[in-house]
C-alpha cells in the first residue's frame, strides 16, 4: 500500500513538474489565453508552486519530513482547484477551448478550421462537461490517499 | 494594452511572484520568465515587413500610412483612393518593396468591391477582373519575399470567393506555418466554415477575433459583422441583432446597414426600424441595393398599413416606396420569397393586377 502511495505521488508530481517546463518552454502561448482572462499572474504563481512545491514534496518524500504531509495536501487541493477552475471557464466560455488548442499547437501543424469545428462540436461540448466530473475523482482519491499514509511523513 | 508592447510589466509581475521562492528558486524562475518574456516582445510588424521599415523608412511610411488607410473600418473611398497613390508612389519609387504589393492586393478588393451588388445570400460582388488583380500582386509580393506568410492571405480570399475552399485552406495554413499574426487568418477560416455552413465554428473564430487586441479595425469591424451573420443563419436571431448593432456602431458602412435592414424586414418584421435603416443607409451612399432595401421596408410597411387601416392610410408609404425603388415587382417576389413576409406580397400582387387593369380600361375606353 505504501509503494502505492508513493508511486502515485511520484507520478503526480512529475506530472506537475514536467507540466511547469512544458508551459514555460514549449507552449508558452497558454499565458497569452490567462492573459485574455486576467490570469496570467495567478498562473505564474500555480506553477511556480507546482515546480517548486513538486520539488519539495518530493525531497519530503524522500526524507520523510514532517511538513510534507500538509504541503502534499496543499499539492493536491491546488492542483484540483486549478482543474476545476480551468474545467468551469471551460464549460462557460466556448471559446476558451479554442484559444488553448490554438495557443499548444504548433502553427506549422495546425489548422485552425479543423480545431474551432472540433471545439464547436457537440460530442466536445459534452466531453468537457464529462471530463470535468471525472477529473474530480482522482484528486478525491489523491487526497484520501495522503490522509491515509499520514503517518508516513512521521519520521 | 499591447502585451507585444509592454514586457517590463511582465517582469514586474513575475518579481512579485519570484520574491517568495529561495535564492535558488530566484534565479530558475527568473530565467523562466525571461523564456516567456521574449515570447511576448514580439512587434506588430512581420518579420518582412521588418525588413523593410529598417531598409527603406521614408517608403515605410508611406506604406504604414497607406495600410491605416486600408484598415479603416467605415471603407472610406476618398481614403482608399489615396492609399492607391500611395502604393503607387512607393511601387514606382521601388519596384521590389513587397509589402506593397500585399497591401495593394487588399486595396484592390476594396475598390473591386460592388455595393450595388451585393446580394441577399450577403455574397459580395466584386468587379470583373478584380480577384486575378489580386492574386497577380500577392503572387508578385511572394516572388519577391518566398516567405512572406501575410501574402497568402489575398490568395485564399481569392479562392474563398470563387468557392475553392480546398485552396483557400491551403493558402491559410501556408500563411499559418510561415508565421502570420494577421487577424485575417482567423477571420477567411472563419468564412470558409461559413460557406460550409458551419455556423457554429464560425462564431467561435469570429468571436476568438473580438477577444484578441486587433490593431487591424477593419478586421475587427468585419468580426463583429460576420459573427452577426453566423447567429443569423445559425438562428440566433437575438444575438445576431445585438452584433448587427454593434457593427454599425463601430462603424456605419452602407452595405452592413442594408444587410441589417434586410433582417429586420425579413426576419423581425420590424419595417419602422427597416425604414430608418434603410435611410441612413442612403445618406451614407446611394446604390441600387440601398435603394432596393429601403423601397422594400416602404412596401412592406404599406402593405400592413393597409390590412390594419385601410388603403387610403397606406398610400403615402406607397408613394415612397414607388419614388425610391419603383420595381413593384421584384419587391413582390422578394416579400414573397421570405417565410415572415409572405402575406404581404399579396397586397403587391393586388396592386400590380389593379394598374394592369386600370390601364387596360383606359385602352379601352
Amino acid at each position: 500500500m505504501r509503494i502505492w502511495f508513493l508511486l502515485l505521488m511520484v507520478i503526480s508530481i512529475s506530472f506537475g513538474i514536467w507540466e511547469t517546463v512544458d508551459a514555460v518552454f514549449f507552449t508558452p502561448g497558454i499565458f497569452d489565453v490567462a492573459e485574455s482572462y486576467y490570469f496570467e499572474f495567478p498562473l505564474y504563481a500555480y506553477f511556480g508552486f507546482s515546480f517548486w512545491g513538486g520539488l519539495a514534496l518530493l525531497f519530503a518524500l524522500m526524507t520523510r519530513k514532517e511538513w510534507g504531509y500538509p504541503l502534499a495536501f496543499t499539492y493536491i487541493i491546488i492542483n484540483f482547484a486549478v482543474a476545476l477552475l480551468i474545467g468551469v471557464v471551460n464549460i462557460l466560455d466556448e471559446t476558451f477551448m479554442l484559444k488553448y488548442l490554438l495557443a499548444i499547437a504548433p502553427p506549422s501543424e495546425r489548422d485552425i478550421g479543423f480545431i474551432a469545428e472540433y471545439v464547436a462540436a457537440p460530442s466536445t461540448q459534452l466531453r468537457a462537461k464529462v471530463g470535468l466530473i471525472v477529473i474530480l475523482l482522482p484528486s478525491a482519491y489523491y487526497l484520501w490517499l495522503v490522509r491515509r499514509n499520514r503517518e508516513y511523513f512521521c519520521n | 494594452m499591447s502585451r507585444k508592447g509592454l514586457p517590463v510589466i511582465h517582469a514586474t509581475e513575475k518579481v512579485r511572484i519570484i520574491m517568495n521562492f529561495s535564492k535558488g528558486a530566484f534565479i530558475c524562475l527568473f530565467l523562466f520568465c525571461l523564456s516567456t518574456g521574449g515570447v511576448h516582445a514580439a512587434g506588430p510588424l512581420s518579420p518582412v515587413e521588418a525588413k523593410y521599415q529598417a531598409e527603406y523608412p521614408a517608403l515605410f511610411e508611406k506604406y504604414s500610412k497607406a495600410v491605416t488607410l486600408i484598415e479603416s473600418p467605415g471603407r472610406n473611398p476618398a481614403g482608399l483612393k489615396e492609399a492607391n497613390v500611395l502604393l503607387g508612389e512607393i511601387i514606382k519609387a521601388n519596384l521590389n518593396f513587397a509589402p506593397a504589393y500585399v497591401a495593394y492586393a487588399r486595396l484592390t478588393f476594396l475598390l473591386g468591391f460592388d455595393p450595388g451588388q451585393l446580394s441577399n445570400n450577403l455574397r459580395p460582388s466584386y468587379a470583373e477582373g478584380t480577384t486575378d488583380r489580386v492574386q497577380a500582386a500577392a503572387r508578385q509580393a511572394l516572388n519577391l519575399e518566398p516567405s512572406y506568410a501575410d501574402a497568402y492571405l489575398p490568395i485564399a480570399f481569392a479562392h474563398i470567393y470563387w468557392g475553392e475552399f480546398e485552396q483557400a485552406r491551403q493558402a491559410l495554413q501556408m500563411a499559418d506555418a510561415l508565421g502570420s499574426k494577421s487577424p485575417w487568418l482567423y477571420l477567411y477560416n472563419a468564412k470558409i466554415l461559413f460557406g460550409e455552413r458551419k455556423y457554429d465554428a464560425a462564431k467561435l473564430l469570429y468571436q476568438f477575433v473580438l477577444d484578441q487586441e486587433v490593431t487591424d479595425k477593419s478586421a475587427y469591424h468585419h468580426a463583429l459583422f460576420e459573427l452577426a451573420n453566423s447567429y443569423r443563419f445559425s438562428r440566433g436571431y437575438d444575438e445576431a441583432e445585438v452584433w448587427y448593432l454593434k457593427a454599425i456602431d463601430y462603424a456605419p458602412r452602407p452595405s452592413h446597414l442594408n444587410t441589417y435592414a434586410s433582417f429586420l424586414i425579413y426576419i423581425r418584421t420590424d419595417f419602422d426600424k427597416a425604414i430608418e435603416v434603410g435611410r441612413r443607409s442612403m445618406e451614407l451612399e446611394t446604390t441600387y441595393f440601398t435603394n432596393f432595401i429601403t423601397g422594400i421596408a416602404y412596401y412592406a410597411k404599406a402593405s400592413t398599413i393597409e390590412a390594419e387601416s385601410g388603403e387610403y392610410a397606406a398610400q403615402p408609404y406607397l408613394d415612397t416606396a414607388t419614388e425610391i425603388f419603383p420595381e413593384m415587382l421584384t419587391a413582390m417576389s422578394q416579400l414573397g420569397n421570405h417565410r415572415n413576409t409572405r402575406h404581404l406580397s399579396w397586397f403587391l400582387d393586388r396592386k400590380i393586377r389593379k394598374t394592369i387593369e386600370n390601364a387596360r380600361s383606359r385602352k379601352q375606353t
